[in-house]
């Protein structure tokens, strides 16, 4: 898990069942968000190898997450240069549960070629898409 | 409840970003630490039971807006008024809403509209005012208890079955939306659901297996969307949302409370109800002051204030599909004093406050504070506390 993690016992016991706050908020897909620049890599995550596999074919570019930062059940794809949304997050393959910076300097392991499988391009012939989104314009679509 | 003067903190903008609030400077200033609200515990108190119990009033009224075949009220396209009357008898569960109210801590907090569809604002609400609270008042409480009551919702939904697929899916470009979706997907996590992330826009219909699937055609048999089911069942796929092959969190029945007919069948149903105010579908019943709202609208557009001193009038393209006219309740107006110029004019600052309610509990409150009288698409989120 990435940690964006807050003490709040002291405060349960402070406030005892009167309390009505969250007494700790921890998040596990809030991501590092960098600014613009030099292209960063990333690594996107697994559950499974499979998944992983789907990805990238080859088993020597999944790893098992052994750096704590995620559960141990996880895998890491390759290090390689995607897209980002404009927050500057990157995006993650439709495969993946979340994407990692994996920093601009010092990748060891790049990602010998693209994904096997990035979007659509799998779809059968019977499957028609861009049926919803057309009334947001771009815009929220919430209230 | 007041409105204090606060000091931002020096890394705000760093403590914002590390829980993926990326959009914390959307349209100039969104995130407003540069002030705050204080209640007292009574005061939050009763904004929580009155929260509860206009949640009550809002599920009574769907059962009778269901059972007396009133969903043309609704502008609900006819085809699929059976699929709404069955997702309610079903009881398809929710996760989420948000209502806002008028209130200056004195008297009944009146209920404006429910978001109750795609309600936004949530992760500010949740994680990045709680942050604020821990940084600058540690002793004090907030009514924001929405990370833990999402997480032991999602574990609800998700019964003790072994984890299933749970899509979670927003427009493209809209780091708002974005965010929103995967706090939530976040929370889901939490609670043991195995979750993807998809665009609206990507998502595919297979005509042969008749079910959406995602971009590697996987059946999409569980999804949280935040698309309102106004606009999904007015689009090319809302056909395809007729089979119900697909499990929607929110469910098709939100559709009735999202839409501001429900204003009007509530004050039918609930004639003087202290948390309601007065709604007819026609303006004939007031003889002062009322607000003129479409009935299907987002972020205050195409709101207009019938006032005694005069209109204001909030543009936009919304209306087609009818309209309902409620009493006044103006929001309350906290003076601001130029720092630069002390006989300056005072500004004013119109803060609405949004009260969530998980599943069936009140899980917390987010204000968002306007110029004007009318909250928009632009207003800031200012923080609370209260002790």
């Amino acid at each position: 898990m990435i940690g964006v993690q807050c003490g709040g016992e002291g405060m349960e016991k402070r406030r005892g069942d009167k309390r009505k706050r969250s007494a700790a908020i921890t998040l596990v897909l809030a991501g590092s968000l960098t600014g613009c620049g030099d292209p960063e890599a990333q690594r996107d995550v697994y559950t499974n190898l499979e998944s992983c596999q789907k990805d990238w074919r080859d088993p020597k570019d999944c790893t098992r997450v052994a750096d704590g930062q995620r559960s141990s059940s996880y895998f890491y794809g390759p290090r390689y240069f995607g897209s980002s949304y404009p927050s500057g997050r990157p995006r993650s393959s439709p495969n993946a549960i979340d994407a990692a910076r994996a920093g601009r300097g010092g990748v060891t392991h790049m990602a010998s070629g693209a994904r096997a499988s990035s979007g659509g391009s799998s779809s059968s012939s019977s499957v028609s898409r861009s049926g919803f989104g057309s009334s947001s314009h771009s815009m929220s679509s919430g209230g | 409840m007041r409105r204090e003067a606060s000091v931002p903190r020096a890394d705000w903008q760093e403590r914002c970003e590390s829980a993926g609030f990326s959009y914390h400077s959307m349209d100039g200033v969104y995130w407003d630490e540069t002030a705050r609200y204080a209640f007292s515990a009574a005061e939050v108190d009763l904004l929580e039971a009155a929260t509860e119990e206009v949640h009550q009033l809002c599920l009574s009224a769907v059962d009778v807006v269901v059972k007396e075949g009133r969903m043309a009220q609704f502008a609900i396209p006819e085809p699929f008024h059976a699929m709404v009357a069955q997702s309610w008898q079903r009881r398809d569960p929710s996760m989420l809403g948000r209502f806002d109210f008028s209130w200056d801590g004195e008297g009944d907090p009146k209920m404006l509209e429910y978001n109750a569809d795609t309600p936004t604002s949530l992760l500010e609400a949740s994680v990045v005012q709680w942050h604020w609270l821990e940084d600058v008042r540690p002793q004090a409480d907030q009514f924001n208890s929405l990370h833990e009551k999402l997480i032991e919702r999602w574990g609800a939904l998700k019964g003790s079955d072994a984890p299933r697929p749970l899509w979670f899916a927003s427009v493209k470009d809209n780091d708002e939306d974005f965010g929103n979706t995967e706090y939530l997907r976040d929370t889901a996590m939490q609670a043991g659901w195995d979750t993807r992330a998809v665009w609206v826009e990507d998502l595919g219909w297979d005509a042969s297996r008749r079910c959406f699937v995602d971009l590697d055609d996987a059946p999409v048999e569980r999804i949280f969307k935040l698309y309102p089911w106004e606009w999904m069942v007015r689009e090319a796929f809302g056909p395809h949302l007729l089979p119900q092959t697909t499990h929607w969190v929110e469910p098709a029945w939100k559709m009735l409370l999202s839409n501001k007919a429900l204003l009007a069948v509530l004050w039918e149903l609930n004639y003087g109800h202290p948390n309601l105010l007065p709604a007819y579908f026609s303006p004939s019943h007031f003889a002062g002051e009322y607000v003129k709202k479409p009935l299907l609208s987002r972020e205050g557009a195409n709101v207009t204030l019938n006032r005694r001193l005069g209109v204001v009038r909030e543009p936009g393209g919304y209306g087609a599909e009818g309209w309902v006219y409620q009493g006044y309740a103006p929001l309350p107006g906290y003076e601001v004093r130029s720092t630069h110029d002390a006989a300056a004019i005072p500004a004013k600052r119109y803060p609405v406050i949004g009260s969530w309610i998980v599943g069936d509990a009140a899980a917390g409150m987010g204000i968002r504070e306007d110029d004007t009288p009318i909250t928009r698409n632009t207003s800031r989120f200012v923080p609370h506390y209260f002790e």
